[in-house]
C-alpha cells in the first residue's frame, strides 16, 4: 500500500458509495472536516470501505479524529508512516523509502520488533536518545559502531522498565563458541509462546544477504526463528526490514565467526505500555542538550588525521570514517521522537513535516561529509580541511536546533500529561526517585 | 477504577487536584465540557460523590454554544480540561441567593414538540435506576462493559459506567473512532459486552473477520434498520436492546433481541403505559417508588417519552414510531430547533427550518432550508462550523426564496422531510442561484 494507492481508494470511496458532495475540494491537503465535511460517522464508513473494498488494512490502533486534519494526515496514520518528505523529494534519501521503518540501530530495532508484536504498544519513544547512542573511537582514531567493551545494558534495562519486556542472555561468555551454538540450537527448538531469540552474527559471512555497506567484519543483531524444516531457519532482521528463510548452516557459520559473540532472549509475556513518568525519566536520562557526541568525535578524528605532523594519517581518514554511515543513520531516531510528540500533542502535520525535513537534512549532511572526507583522503589536499570543519560546525548547529525543538515539545508533553499522570495508578517508587533526581 | 482505551485510570488519584481546583463548597451546578474523556469522567464521578450538580456536554459542541446551553440549564460554573472554573451569567430573574439545585445530573432532551428542554435527575434517583438495572439485566451480570459511545450521554454514563462500577466491574471506555481498535479491545477483554451506537455496531459486524463473532452487544436509541439488524444479529452471540428516555433513564431491556422493534420488558421500578397491538399509543412512564424526575416544565408524574408503541401479550414493549421531530444522528439526538436557532442568529439569515433526512450511514442526518439575501449555501456551511457540533451540521443545505410555510405561518418539518426523502421536492423549482 502506497500513499497514492490509499489516496486513490479514498477518492473512489468518497465519490462512489459515500456520495460525498464536496469532492471538488478533494486532494491530499483537503481538510477532512472543513473541506470534505467528514465527521466521525463518515470517517468510520470510509475506513470500512477502504479495508473491505480496497484491501487497505486498517491498523488496530486507538486513533481519535483529533489525530489528523487533512486527507494526507489520515493516510499517514493508516500507513503508520508519518513523514511525507521522502515522497516529495524522490532524489533524496533513496536509502529510506519508508521513514516509519528507518534503519537506526540494530539492537534497538530487535527490541522494537518485540514491542511491535503487541498492537497498541507504541515503539517510537523507545528511540529516545538513540540519536546519541554509544559508539567507539579506536586507538587508531577510527570511528567504530561496535566494540567488545560496549554493552546493551542501557537498552536492556530501559525496555524492561518501560515496556515490561525482559531481556536475558542466552550466550554464556564462559562457554566455548561451539557450546554456545549448541545451547542456542537447543533453545531455538524449545517451545515458548511470547519469546524471541536475538543473535549477533557477522553479516559479512552471509553472502545471501546483500547489504549496502559491504563491511568486514559486520557484527549485526537479528532475530532467528525455527521453521518446519530443521535445516532452514527464519531470519527477521528488523533493522533492515528483511525477513526470509536461510540455511541453518549459513546462519550458524555467521554466528561462529570470531568477530561476533552474544545473544539474548526477549520475553514479552508481561509487555505493557510505558507509564508517562517512566518516559519522562527515559527522555531525561538520554537527552544531551549541550553535546553532540558524534560531531565531537568526528571533529577529533578529522583533526587528528588531518594534522600536518601526521602526513601518513590523512589517507587513513577514509578507513577511519568507513562506519560513519551506520552511525549517522541513528539520527533518524529524532523522527520517531517527533512523530511520538506530534501524535501525542495533536500538533500540525506541517510542523512535524518541517522537523522531519531538518532531520533529513542532518542525515544528508553526514552523508555529504562522509563523501567530502573520502575525497580529502584520496586527494590529500589539506586545503579542503577548513571546509570539512565548517561543514561539521554547520551539522553541529543543525543538530542543536533539532534538539531545542524536540526538547520544547517534550516539555509541552510533560505539562499536558501531568493530569493523565496524576490519575495513573502505577507510579513506582523507582521512577519517582528518578524524577526527583535521586539515584534509583 | 476504569480503563480508557488501553490505560487503567484510578479517578480517586485526581481528587487532590479537583479539591484544589474547585474548593470545598461544591453546592453548585457545573457544566463539564472536556476533551479528555478520562479527566471528564473522573471529574463527573467526584462531583457526583459530593452531590454537586453536573451537566456533561459533548466536547464537539463548540465552546460558546456549550456555555449557552449551560446557562440555560442553570449551571453557575463551566469547566474545561484546564480545570479553571469559569463563572456563567445568572439567568434572568434568578437571584444570587437562589442557587440552582445541586445534587443532580442535568441533560438536554426533546419535548414532544421537539424543542430541547432541561431535564434534571437527582443522584439518588439515578442510584435507584442503577440498582434496578443491575438486578434486572441478569444476562450481562458477569460481562465486562466495553463502552464505545460518549460517556457524556446517559446511555454511556448510566447503564455503561455507573452500572459497571456498581457491579464491581472495571469498564473499558473507548473514545477512539477506529472500529478496528474497538474489535481489538473486544478480543482482549474477557467476556465483554459492548455499549455503542447502532451505526458503530453495524460497522463492526461488517468488519468482523469471518471466523469471529461479537460476544455481546447492547443497542439503544433507535430501531435498527432491518438489513443492519440481520447482519448484527448473525454476527453477535448475545444481542440486547434497551430503551429509555432522559427523564427516567432506562425503561426496558430486551435480553434476547430477535426483532428490532421489540424493546423488551420494563424495569420493575417503573409503571409503563402504551397502546394495544391494534392501536399503538403514547408511551408513558412513571416511577412506582420515589418521585419522578423533574423538568423545567414539570407536569404530572407520568413522563411522556414522545414515542408511540404498544405492550405485547407477554408484557414486552413494542416500538412503532417517534412522535416528535427529533433527529437521531448515529445515536446522538439532534433537536431541529437547536439547529434553526443557531443558524437564525447569523446576520443575513432570515428564515430557516431543519428536518430529518434519511442517511445510509448515520441512520439520519439534518437537512436545512434557509432564506438569505446575502449568504450562499457554501458560506452558510462554512459558518456552521463554529455554531454546531459535527452531528448537528446539515448534510443538505438548500437556499430558497421563501420557506414552504402553511397559511397559519407554521411549517411542517414532516412534510418537508417526506418531500426530500421521496424525491418529490417541489421547492427545488424555486431555488435561488448561489
Amino acid at each position: 500500500m502506497t500513499f497514492d494507492s490509499v489516496l486513490h481508494a479514498m477518492q473512489q470511496t468518497l465519490a462512489g458509495p459515500l456520495a460525498n458532495p464536496h469532492m471538488a475540494q478533494f486532494g491530499p491537503e483537503a481538510v477532512l472536516n472543513d473541506d470534505l465535511h467528514i465527521d466521525s460517522v463518515v470517517l468510520i464508513n470510509l475506513l470500512v470501505h477502504l479495508e473491505t473494498d480496497h484491501g487497505v488494512a486498517i491498523p488496530e490502533r486507538d486513533f481519535r479524529k483529533e489525530d489528523f486534519v487533512t486527507v494526507a494526515d489520515l493516510i499517514h496514520v493508516l500507513l503508520a508512516s508519518p513523514s511525507a518528505a521522502v515522497a516529495i523529494e524522490p532524489e533524496a534519501a533513496p536509502a529510506n523509502q519508508d521513514p516509519s521503518e528507518i534503519t537506526v540501530h540494530c539492537f534497538v530495532s530487535c527490541l522494537c520488533a518485540a514491542i511491535r508484536r503487541h498492537e497498541g504498544l507504541d515503539f517510537r519513544p523507545f528511540y529516545f536518545g538513540t540519536w546519541d547512542s554509544d559508539f567507539a573511537v579506536t586507538a587508531q582514531q577510527h570511528l567504530a559502531y561496535h566494540s567488545a567493551e560496549m554493552t546493551q545494558d542501557h537498552y536492556i534495562r530501559w525496555v524492561e522498565q518501560l515496556y515490561g519486556i525482559r531481556v536475558s542472555q542466552w550466550h554464556d561468555p564462559a562457554l566455548s563458541k561451539s557450546d554456545n551454538l549448541t545451547r542456542f540450537e537447543k533453545l531455538l527448538h524449545t517451545p515458548a509462546t511470547d519469546r524471541q531469540l536475538v543473535v549477533m552474527l557477522d553479516m559479512f559471512h552471509l553472502p545471501e544477504r546483500d547489504t549496502k555497506y559491504n563491511q568486514d567484519p559486520f557484527p549485526h543483531f537479528v532475530i532467528i526463528e525455527p521453521t518446519a524444516d530443521p535445516e532452514v531457519w527464519h531470519m527477521n532482521d528488523p533493522d533492515y526490514r528483511w525477513r526470509g528463510d536461510l540455511p541453518r548452516a549459513a546462519i550458524l557459520n555467521a554466528m561462529a565467526q570470531p568477530s561476533v559473540a552474544g545473544g539474548y532472549i526477549l520475553d514479552s509475556t508481561r509487555a505493557r505500555a510505558p507509564e508517562p513518568q517512566d518516559l519522562v525519566a527515559y527522555f531525561n536520562a538520554t537527552f544531551r542538550p549541550d553535546a553532540n557526541p558524534l560531531t565531537d568525535a568526528l571533529r577529533r578524528i578529522i583533526t587528528y588525521h588531518g594534522h600536518p605532523e601526521r602526513p601518513l594519517a590523512l589517507p587513513e581518514l577514509e578507513i577511519a570514517l568507513r562506519e560513519l554511515p551506520v552511525l549517522s543513520l541513528r539520527k533518524y531516531a529524532y523522527e520517531h521522537a517527533f512523530a511520538f510528540f506530534w501524535r501525542a500533542l495533536g500538533l500540525s502535520f506541517a510542523a512535524f513535516d518541517a522537523h522531519c525535513d531538518q532531520v533529513e537534512a542532518l542525515c544528508e549532511g553526514f552523508r555529504r561529509l562522509h563523501f567530502q572526507a573520502a575525497k580529502l583522503a584520496h586527494t590529500r589536499d589539506r586545503d579542503q580541511l577548513p571546509e570539512l570543519i565548517a561543514a561539521l560546525d554547520a551539522l553541529d548547529r543543525l543538530e542543536f536546533t533539532i534538539k531545542t525543538a524536540l526538547h520544547a515539545q517534550f516539555q509541552t508533553w510533560c505539562r499536558t500529561t501531568q493530569v493523565a499522570a496524576s490519575i495513573s495508578p502505577n507510579r513506582s517508587h523507582e521512577t519517582r526517585a528518578i524524577l526527583k533526581g535521586e539515584p534509583a | 477504577m476504569f480503563v480508557l482505551n488501553d490505560t487503567p485510570l484510578d479517578p480517586t488519584a485526581l481528587h487532590p487536584r479537583l479539591q484544589q481546583a474547585l474548593g470545598d463548597d461544591l453546592h453548585h451546578r457545573y457544566a463539564l465540557r472536556m476533551r479528555d474523556t478520562g479527566l471528564g469522567l473522573a471529574t463527573l464521578l467526584y462531583l457526583k460523590d459530593h452531590k454537586a450538580g453536573v451537566f456533561p456536554i459533548h466536547a464537539d459542541i463548540p465552546a460558546e454554544a456549550a456555555k449557552q446551553m449551560a446557562t440555560k440549564a442553570g449551571c453557575d460554573w463551566f469547566l474545561e480540561d484546564n480545570l479553571v472554573p469559569q463563572p456563567l451569567p445568572r439567568q434572568p430573574g434568578q437571584t444570587a441567593s437562589a442557587r440552582p439545585g445541586a445534587g443532580v445530573l442535568v441533560q438536554m432532551s426533546s419535548g414532544t414538540t421537539g424543542a430541547a428542554k432541561v431535564i434534571t435527575r437527582s443522584w439518588d434517583n439515578i442510584s435507584t435506576e442503577v440498582r434496578h438495572y443491575a438486578d434486572f439485566f441478569a444476562s450481562a451480570a458477569k460481562m465486562t462493559p466495553v463502552i464505545a459511545c460518549p460517556v457524556t450521554h446517559s446511555y454511556g454514563l448510566i447503564p455503561g459506567v455507573l452500572v459497571a462500577l456498581h457491579r464491581g466491574h472495571v469498564p473499558v471506555i473507548i473514545d477512539a473512532v477506529n472500529p478496528k481498535y474497538v474489535l481489538r479491545r473486544l478480543r482482549e477483554v474477557s467476556n465483554p459486552v459492548l455499549y455503542t451506537s447502532p451505526a458503530m455496531l453495524h460497522t463492526l459486524a461488517k468488519l468482523l473477520p469471518r471466523d469471529e463473532e461479537l460476544n455481546a452487544a447492547v443497542t439503544s436509541g433507535t430501531v435498527l434498520p432491518d438489513p443492519w439488524f440481520q447482519l448484527i444479529r448473525a454476527r453477535t452471540r448475545h444481542l440486547f436492546q434497551q430503551y429509555g428516555c432522559s427523564e427516567v433513564g432506562c425503561i426496558a431491556i430486551n435480553q434476547d433481541l430477535q426483532a428490532p422493534c421489540d424493546v423488551g420488558h420494563p424495569l420493575p421500578h417503573l409503571d409503563l403505559q402504551a397502546g394495544a397491538p391494534d392501536t399503538p399509543g403514547q408511551v408513558r412512564v412513571q416511577l412506582t417508588t420515589g418521585g419522578p424526575a423533574t423538568t423545567d416544565a414539570a407536569g404530572g408524574n407520568w413522563v411522556e417519552t414522545g414515542d408511540l408503541g404498544y405492550l405485547a401479550a407477554d408484557g414486552g414493549l413494542v416500538f412503532t414510531a417517534r412522535a416528535d421531530d427529533m433527529i437521531n444522528v448515529a445515536g446522538l439526538n439532534v433537536y431541529p430547533q437547536d439547529v434553526e436557532r443557531a443558524v437564525m442568529c447569523l446576520p443575513g439569515v432570515e428564515d430557516a427550518v431543519a428536518f430529518r433526512l434519511p442517511d445510509p450511514q448515520a441512520g439520519a442526518r439534518v437537512g436545512l432550508l434557509f432564506v438569505s439575501a446575502t449568504l450562499s449555501e457554501t458560506q452558510l456551511r462554512a459558518q456552521c462550523a463554529d455554531l454546531l457540533a459535527d452531528h448537528q451540521k446539515p448534510a443538505l443545505l438548500r437556499r430558497l426564496p421563501a420557506l414552504p410555510r402553511q397559511a397559519n405561518g407554521k411549517i411542517s418539518r414532516r412534510d418537508i422531510a417526506e418531500r426530500y426523502a421521496s424525491g418529490t421536492d417541489h421547492t427545488a423549482d424555486q431555488q435561488v442561484p448561489a
